[in-house]
């Protein structure tokens, strides 16, 4: 009797097979026939990984419905996973896709799809082979198109998943919870969901799908929680991601004559051309050499307006060039554009835009390993360090013959706090590349990042010994030894470095800086105008100038300074946050009007500009909002070493609100900071010391523990000093020095 | 339990002898040590436990109970359970089932594919039982009561049982040919099958697997990409594939 209603039905469309309960009897239902089981089996089977799903109220032939549409389902994810795995021929392969793309044509069976493979990263041999899938999925739109999309969003997948695990960490749920409330989500298609909210920074439909999910499980109070907490850490995350805003369509496109007027182009910067043509037949017939000065000029032109802040005539420019080059058939050429305007609106802090730039290159270039490795380290300075990751892994298993990868992994490590994994890798490319001095250097930075100074100094000493015609070795030597305060040795280095190379303006900045924080101000400002007379528009130069300027308090000759970079490069971030630190140091009450919210940090620079923002509001006798502020940005920070500065302004703040708290905060990893960090905290902690009547603890610290001859901080010290020793200096109202201030900017 | 084993071996290859076929007991008792296990699965099945190299093939019963929250308990489960614990007591949930066989092809019903286990990976933890444990119980009215002795046997003597459950089917004119079908006899329907059931304790995955056997030319489109991709998946974890 077809039409009766049976109330419990199993169906797996992995197994091919439906069990349901009739009249006290199991049976069980497959394409082929019905035939009754024991219910034993029917327990083994529904329990055994089948992925059986418990329907209810099903005719007979609603039952085989079910059945049909459940195998389809399962056999359209089968086939598509089939495609991707690396031990099926390419003959197979092609068989796989042909199904897939017959059962992908419905759309119900490629959201199924979808669900489940965006709701774990694809391993990284995967995503490597990415360009030669590609090739054959292309023939077959349906699965062309759902692997297109699973491979574009697996960065995204990657941070989204990464903050899956953060959350099952905190909320400390069992393996074997984790693993039930995964299969349940991941059956609702919960994770694609979350992912697409994240990729579109839709926080509404991210917060619909938590509610969502909240109310239609039987979750217990610890699955609660790790849900909320995981909304949260995505929360942040998309508000701290800006994505480029890519143009309207017709606004700055240049549409070749026939290009297709209505169809809006996918890609901004894309032309829409056929790949042979060339803008016009005088394009055609530049030389070589002519070509190149063309694209340098359009290059350089690019760059200038990222700087001056004029994106829209970037992009512009950048569809300009693309059309050029790629017309001219230089489409290596185009890639390598790609990735030098990335560095630059890296440079320019201009993330998403950098990040369209990239993945454009990445398109042209599937096997160039310079873009692949230019879109991890975009991920990296946006601080997306799972994303970053997987990217550097991808590229190390493409390339595995290659040190750019392999270091700039083992960076993310180190930003991520992995330190020992870090120098591991490290020492594995040493051991493969000896003559390659970046992984020796890079080592010297983790154990700086691990507070390990001395340790890096050790490393760094032998580095150069290694490597003694290496001038980037030899500077690295005087960073370390300008951390640890030996400041005449590391000047010494620094002249070395610059023999070896005398064009590299880091080694000058660099000793120009040290010779500042050995107490000789005026000396290394004469330093740097020895070189200024010849390259008098030498943006770090001159941003290493306005640096000292302001830390010796001539605020007005620093801003003058920020201000001419700035006319030429309005968006040179370490200039704008540097007049900022004189504005807070000039006019903290107006400078703590420009708020910074820390919603919308990614990169570094990001983070210093808000760092900025809470030193003005503790200058503008705003405290408790400055503490409000970086409480609610800290555990946002991805990155480890703003952290740790936005701890050292944290405790200003709460010594400037007067909270005892202050004094715990500011010996928060003390140990582990580099030198003149430490100096700086040893500082604010013996004025908290004072402020708590602690005199002489503050006369120890002072006098025992902050040694650097660092003028600045030598002038802080001795005016504290005074206070330890009750002398009238306005201490007890937590007041804080202009000096003080400037080392808060600065820590 | 083992002295009756080997009494029932005995007589039944001292029966064939009397009826003039004991060199086919002796040959039946060489094939009888040559045997394998083997589980049945679907295409559908093995896909999934061939392509993913950490699968185990476990009892239901003990794998994550991750895809089914709400399953349910029914009432006449009981009855296998009683099975279980009259052929295994406690351990139940710890086996494996398997089918005895010299060709490596397991009871059809069970699925088209078939996975012979290495010898070396079941030796030491599976034992013999005459006949399917379910109609063996069933059929003897077993439930709560122990097993006869002399039906059950250890891997390394699971020859004494061949030949006792079988000698009694030789004739002089039997050929070693046809032991495959005495041994593992397939049939359109699951009741009609008859083989010895293997019980192998604990779980086992790909590693444990000698070959596979499967359809050679199937029909379907989907299966021809499915036994492509097999193929490829036992050729790279370096298994045999055996069409049939």
């Amino acid at each position: 009797m077809g039409w009766e209603m049976i109330e419990t039905v199993f169906v797996s469309g992995k197994d091919a097979l439906a069990y349901f309960y009739e009249d006290e009897k199991w049976y069980s239902l497959s394409a082929e026939e019905t035939i009754p089981v024991s219910a034993s089996e029917v327990r083994r089977l529904v329990n055994g990984g089948g992925e059986y799903y418990l329907l209810r109220g099903l005719s007979k032939r609603e039952i085989s419905d079910a059945l049909v549409k459940e195998k389809r389902r399962a056999d359209a994810l089968f086939l598509t996973l089939a495609v991707l795995d690396e031990q099926a021929s390419i003959s197979t392969r092609v068989l796989l896709a042909q199904q897939a793309d017959d059962l992908l044509l419905e759309s119900s069976n490629r959201d199924f799809v979808l669900k489940r493979i965006l709701s774990w990263p694809l391993p990284t041999n995967v995503t490597a082979a990415r360009h030669s899938l590609m090739q054959i999925a292309n023939t077959f739109n349906h699965v062309a198109m759902v692997l297109k999309e699973v491979f574009n969003f697996q960065p995204d997948l990657h941070e989204v998943i990464a903050r899956w695990r953060e959350s099952a960490e905190e909320v400390g749920i069992s393996q074997a919870g984790l693993s039930s409330l995964r299969s349940e989500l991941v059956d609702a298609g919960f994770f694609r969901a979350v992912l697409m909210a994240t990729v579109e920074r839709n926080l509404h439909d991210l917060n619909s799908i938590i509610v969502t999910n909240l109310l239609g499980g039987n979750w217990s109070p610890q699955e609660r929680a790790l849900l909320l907490d995981f909304q949260r850490r995505i929360q942040s995350s998309m508000k701290r991601t800006r994505e480029y805003e890519k143009p309207k369509p017709g606004r700055l496109f240049k549409r070749s004559p026939g290009a297709d007027q209505n169809k809006p182009s996918e890609d901004p910067f894309r032309p829409d051309l056929p790949s042979n043509e060339c803008a016009s037949p005088q394009e055609a017939r530049l030389n070589a050499f002519e070509a190149k000065q063309r694209v340098d000029k359009q290059i350089n032109c690019i760059k200038e307006m990222l700087f001056r802040d004029r994106l829209p005539l970037a992009e512009k420019y950048v569809t300009d060039l693309m059309r050029f080059q790629l017309g001219r058939d230089d489409q290596e050429y185009a890639v390598m554009s790609l990735c030098n305007l990335t560095a630059s609106a890296l440079d320019a802090n201009r993330l998403g835009f950098a990040d369209e730039l990239i993945k454009y290159a990445m398109e042209l270039g599937p096997n160039d390993i310079v873009a692949f490795t230019a879109r991890a380290e975009v991920l990296r300075r946006r601080g997306k360090f799972a994303a970053a990751l997987a990217a550097f892994e991808e590229v190390i298993s493409r390339f595995p013959a290659r040190t750019y990868p392999l270091n700039g992994k083992a960076n993310v490590l180190k930003e991520i706090g992995h330190f020992e994994q870090a120098a591991q890798l490290l020492r594995r490319v040493q051991s493969d590349f000896p003559e390659d001095s970046v992984a020796f250097n890079e080592e010297v930075g983790v154990l700086r990042s691990q507070g390990r100074h001395k340790a890096a100094l050790q490393l760094a000493v032998a580095n150069a010994r290694r490597f003694p015609l290496d001038p980037v070795t030899r500077s690295v030597l005087a960073g370390s030894l300008s951390r640890v305060g030996r400041y005449a040795e590391a000047s010494r280095h620094y002249q070395q470095a610059l023999a070896l190379d005398r064009t590299e303006v880091r080694f000058i900045v660099g000793a120009a800086l040290n010779t500042h924080s050995a107490g000789a101000s005026e000396r290394a400002l004469r330093y740097l105008e020895e070189f200024l007379k010849t390259s008098p528009t030498e943006v770090p130069l001159l941003q290493a100038k306005a640096q000292i300027l302001r830390s010796i308090g001539q605020f007005s000759a620093a801003k003058g300074i920020y201000e001419s970079i700035l006319r030429g490069f309005p968006r040179f971030i370490p200039a704008v946050l540097g007049l900022r630190a004189v504005a807070v140091l000039e006019d903290p009450i107006v400078a703590a009007e420009n708020k910074v919210t820390h919603d919308q940090l990614e990169s570094e620079l990001d983070w210093t500009g808000f760092r900025t923002y809470a030193v003005a509001l503790v200058a503008a006798d705003r405290p408790r909002e400055a503490i409000q502020a970086i409480e609610a940005a800290l555990p946002q920070c991805p990155w480890l070493g703003q952290r740790d500065r936005l701890k050292t302004t944290l405790g200003i703040a709460q010594m400037k609100n007067n909270e005892p708290t202050c004094i715990q905060t500011l010996q928060t990893n003390l140990e582990s900071l580099e030198d003149r960090q430490r100096q700086a905290r040893l500082l604010f902690l013996s004025h908290a010391q004072i402020e708590q009547n602690r005199q002489s603890i503050a006369r120890v610290l002072l006098s025992r523990m902050v040694t650097t001859s660092d003028r600045g901080i030598q002038s802080i010290k001795e005016h504290l000093l005074r206070a330890s020793a009750g002398k009238n200096t306005g201490i007890g109202k937590v007041d804080l020095s202009s000096g003080e201030l400037e080392l808060a900017l600065a820590a | 339990m083992k002295d009756a084993l080997d009494r029932r071996y005995r007589e039944a290859t001292e029966r064939a002898a009397a009826k003039g076929a004991g060199a086919q007991a002796a040959e039946l008792d060489s094939a009888g040590s040559s045997t394998s296990a083997v589980v049945c699965m679907s295409l559908s099945r093995a896909k999934e436990f061939i392509g993913n190299e950490t699968t185990l093939y476990s009892t239901y019963q003990l794998q994550v109970r991750s895809s089914v929250r709400q399953a349910s308990e029914p009432a006449d489960d009981r009855m296998r359970l009683s099975v279980d614990s009259t052929v295994h007591g406690t351990y139940g949930e710890m086996i494996r089932y398997a089918a005895l066989s010299i060709d490596g092809l397991g009871p059809a019903s069970y699925g088209e594919v078939s996975l012979k286990l290495r010898d070396i990976a079941v030796a030491s933890r599976a034992t013999v039982l005459e006949q399917n444990s379910w109609s063996f119980v069933q059929s003897r009215d077993l439930f709560g009561k122990e097993l006869p002795p002399g039906y059950l046997a250890t891997w390394g003597e699971r020859n004494k049982l061949v030949c006792a459950k079988l000698a009694d089917l030789l004739t002089p004119k039997t050929s070693s040919s046809e032991f495959a079908t005495l041994i593992l006899t397939q049939a359109t329907s699951r009741s009609e099958e008859e083989f010895l059931e293997v019980h192998v304790y604990g779980a086992f995955n790909m590693d444990s697997v000698e070959s596979v056997s499967g359809p050679s030319n199937p029909t379907k489109q989907l299966d021809i990409a499915l036994v492509a991709w097999l193929k490829d998946k036992l050729d790279a974890l370096g298994k045999t594939w055996v069409g049939k």
